[in-house]
């Protein structure tokens, strides 16, 4: 896709199903060989080991995904494929116990000929897993706990993981799959993971690029691996050069000082690029999206019959007009809390349970059949008394999420409620959730664990159920879906699950989060990618494009 | 004199013992740094936020952890950093000589330009000069940094786009990669210099001009400067040494109390166009809640007034004898 001005490529973008579908959007074109690209981050690396706490953050993801073999990878569809550049075959084999096989092909080798083999799943395994190592300062730990064995062949390049206990969502694991051989020189597995593979660039690549230098906050230099066992990659140098305002970055790539940016689309950035000229612009959703969460026990939100009004009350299509649909054409909004539009797997579970339809005499109906009164305006509680303020705890540092917070506020004025703001800043955010100091959490959730995601808010006594919320079907429910291993049956279960949490009125999906990538209309196959991994899934694709 | 320096540096070190204090404490309460840490998703175990709240001492509480410190400090350690791979002393040096660059040229070139323009407004008062300058000042004293930093970037941009070549840039303080040859380089940093110095020149200059002004015309006023007219000495000689020299003052002044948040980081301007000087480091920090950071900041800027405010002391000896009498 190419434009002489950004804004025609724009306009040629949906948000949803049909960018997922078109074939020019995730289709790569052809790319001459050679050439350098220079891509803006905000941030550099806070530490080089990408599965560790510190590590694990978008922008880092991102850098280092060129680094590593992945089993998996996530189309722009949201769909996940096994990577067939690394991996001859990954499926499960056996199901009581759970038994996954991965074989590794023949070719894949680490950049300094050292064969990719179990060994590097062994460890990759075990940093991971508590209890082999519990002073491992792993981002993620769920699954790997689960593994009873690994086993393999001779060549090594069999991997047979046993599990204890089933894990449906078994294709999230391994993301990054670390170098043993490398991790071995640093010593046991907790220092070379903490600080041999986290203090020190890495000097060995499983992946299509290598790091050539690196220069504290400035740029990150990648050359291409010259043992990369996949397709060939086009570019021979990829920068990542550290600029920390998207504004900024856009202003660098207008003079030509960097040649792509990739981020969050707001307001603000989308009007900066359709000044521009020269420039391809794609905007496409991710697979986080915002909501509304409403707690669920407590004086008055605890009724869940008050609960169930406000959240017919509140109007998804309305808000995502007045928000992303201000930039992003023809934005779509939620109709699920599990899938985000576009997923082959999403039903309308808010039209089904009336979430989000802004259907002001539903929810009064429902209200007054509670006991419920509206007086001057004002709704009374069923005892008579004025209903207490409701308070919206927001992010006041994410405009859209004060704004949705005001929209919400404006629209549950109309069953009379009054909503007060709170909107706390990064230090008060998360503590004043924590604290259940809210009525209304206006927060957003990443769905790249499927139902696992929805589990960690509300499964009782979950991390983040900050609601009190308790539900044996919902519990239950998350208990089949982690032992399914049947995909359409998940797809079923977690649909269950979704149009369950929209009926107890303890979540109002909204829209996803978007994210853009604009860059200089000489290179091509830059996609947004709606994984938490980002962009450079499809690195080795990048190239300047082919002369007609 | 060595006594009143003395004198000034203890008193610097209580208040700088005081001050690092109280900018700990505050920054300390100031939000959790592992903030972002807890609110991952999916949730980070539990075993790994105790680690780095170990790491980071936010165990302990906030008077054990300055002292910590500030024990750490007296032996060249400033802490660990939320940063795990961020050594702060390690950090800070390069910084500092980034934002050395940065603001050396812009603030030889701005007291130049107030001297010269204040200086005309005040004999010319009340004239077209006087009305230009002024009012050019006043505009400049008006225009937000941050808008004048943007538009100044938007021209660079239109600049390069009329004359077909990248002269003017835009971030950094060198292109990445950086041209290998000694010309080329020279070249490719003085047009990332000059963006950033005209908004630091243009926001110094404007004020300080307005001193100078201000400082000229009460000199002229002075009885030592009729006493000069009378005896018949030229006009370049009344100004040059009767009027100009003891109008210096005010402005050492200004500039010296300036300068200690200049070299600290002209933290709108490195922020636009991205240079990784002092102020960066100290957004940087704040947005981490990172306090350990904070401090080094802090400890840099204190001797940064403290330095400036002797070199001041020393300025006004040289340039206004009473001074040098006062000590003698």
């Amino acid at each position: 896709m190419s434009s002489a001005r950004s804004s025609c490529s724009l306009a040629v973008l949906t948000f949803a199903l049909a960018a997922f579908a078109a074939p020019a959007f995730a289709q790569p074109v052809a790319v001459s060989d050679g050439g350098e690209l220079i891509l803006a981050s905000t941030n550099s690396p806070p530490n080089w080991n990408p599965v560790s706490a510190t590590g694990d953050i978008t922008t880092n993801r991102q850098q280092q995904w060129p680094l590593y073999p992945h089993p998996f990878l996530t189309g722009t569809d949201a769909s996940v494929t096994m990577n067939s550049q690394f991996l001859v075959s990954a499926e499960v084999v056996s199901t009581e116990p759970m038994v996954v096989e991965y074989v590794i092909r023949d070719e894949a080798v680490w950049s300094d000929g050292t064969p990719i083999t179990v060994k590097d799943f062994e460890y990759t395994q075990q940093v991971q897993d508590p209890r082999a190592c519990a002073d491992c300062t792993a981002a993620f730990t769920q699954g790997y706990s689960l593994v009873s064995s690994i086993k393999s062949n001779d060549s090594g390049k069999l991997v047979r993981i046993t599990f204890e206990a089933p894990f449906a969502p078994w294709k999230t694991l391994f993301p990054f799959i670390l170098p043993a051989h490398v991790a071995e020189t640093y010593g046991d597995l907790a220092t070379s993971f903490n600080v041999g593979l986290s203090e020190n660039v890495p000097t060995v690549s499983g992946g299509p690029y290598m790091v050539e230098s690196y220069e504290e906050g400035v740029v990150m230099n990648l050359v291409k691996n010259p043992a990369w066992y996949g397709n060939p990659a086009h570019l021979d140098t990829i920068r990542f050069r550290y600029i920390a305002s998207v504004g900024e970055q856009i202003t660098a790539l207008e003079n030509g000082e960097i040649n792509a940016v990739y981020g969050g689309a707001t307001l603000d950035t989308v009007e900066q690029v359709n000044q521009m000229f020269g420039n391809s612009v794609e905007i496409g959703p991710t697979l986080t999206y915002y909501h509304f969460s409403l707690k669920a026990n407590g004086d008055v939100m605890g009724d869940a019959a008050l609960r169930q009004a406000m959240t017919k009350a509140l109007d998804i299509a309305d808000m995502t007009n007045r928000t992303v649909g201000q930039y992003v054409e023809g934005a779509v909004p939620m109709t699920s809390a599990a899938y985000i539009p576009g997923q082959a797997e999403l039903e309308d579970n808010t039209g089904a349970t009336g979430v989000g339809t802004g259907d002001i005499e539903g929810a009064l109906a429902l209200l007054e059949g509670a006991g419920y009164t509206v007086v001057d305006g004002k709704l009374n509680g069923p005892g008579g008394n004025p209903l207490r303020d409701i308070e919206i705890l927001t992010y006041s540092t994410d405009p859209i999420r004060v704004q949705l917070a005001e929209l919400a506020q404006a629209q549950l004025a109309k069953i009379g409620i009054t909503a007060t703001i709170d909107a706390a800043d990064r230090s008060r955010y998360t503590p004043e959730a924590q604290a259940g100091n809210f009525d209304i959490y206006t927060t957003a959730t990443a769905l790249d664990l499927g139902a696992l995601s929805l589990a960690q808010w509300y499964q009782t006594d979950a991390a983040r159920n900050y609601f009190g919320y308790s539900s044996a079907e919902v519990d239950s429910l998350v208990e089949q879906i982690s032992v399914t291993l049947d995909e359409a049956e998940t797809a079923r279960l977690t649909n269950e699950l979704d149009r369950a949490l929209l009926a107890d009125g303890v979540v109002v999906p909204l829209f996803p989060i978007t994210n853009m990538a604009v860059y200089s209309d000489s290179y091509a196959n830059i996609f947004v990618n709606p994984s938490k991994y980002g962009t450079t899934m499809n690195v080795e694709e990048w190239g300047l494009k082919a002369a007609n | 004199m060595l006594a009143l320096i003395g004198q000034r540096l203890v008193n610097s070190l209580a208040i700088l013992l005081v001050s690092t204090f109280v900018v700990f404490t505050l920054v300390a309460l100031a939000g959790d740094p592992l903030g972002e840490l807890r609110d991952r998703q999916p949730p980070v175990p539990d075993n790994v936020i105790a680690a780095e709240e170990a790491r980071l001492g936010l165990d302990q509480p906030i008077p054990l952890r300055y002292v910590t410190w500030l024990t750490g400090v007296v032996q060249g350690d400033f802490g660990p950093s939320v940063k795990p791979n961020q050594n702060i002393g390690a950090e800070l040096a390069p910084r500092v000589g980034v934002t050395l660059r940065l603001v050396t040229t812009a603030i030889v070139i701005a007291t130049l330009l107030a001297l010269i323009a204040g200086t005309v407004a005040a004999l010319y008062r009340n004239r077209i000069a006087d009305h230009l300058i002024s009012t050019s000042a006043f505009i400049l004293i008006a225009l937000p940094s941050f808008w004048l930093a943007v538009l100044l970037k938007q021209g660079g941009i239109a600049l390069n786009k009329a004359a077909n070549a990248r002269i003017l840039f835009t971030i950094g303080d060198v292109s990445v990669p950086a041209p290998k040859d000694f010309l080329p380089l020279m070249l490719d940093m003085a047009g990332h210099l000059i963006l950033p110095t005209i908004v630091l020149t243009m926001i110094h200059f404007a004020s300080w001009s307005r001193y100078q002004r201000t400082a000229v015309v009460e000199s002229l006023s002075s009885d030592h400067v009729r006493f000069a007219v009378l005896r018949g000495l030229s006009r370049n000689r009344i100004v040059g040494a009767h009027v100009m020299r003891p109008a210096l003052i005010p402005i050492v002044t200004v500039v010296a109390l300036d300068l200690p948040a200049l070299l600290s980081g002209a933290v709108i301007t490195e922020t636009v166009f991205q240079w990784r000087g002092m102020g960066g480091f100290l957004l940087e920090s704040i947005a981490n809640r990172d306090a350990n950071a904070v401090m080094a900041w802090l400890l840099v800027a204190a001797a940064a007034v403290v330095f400036f405010n002797l070199l001041a002391d020393i300025v006004y000896a040289i340039v206004d004898p009473r001074v040098r009498y006062g000590q003698a």
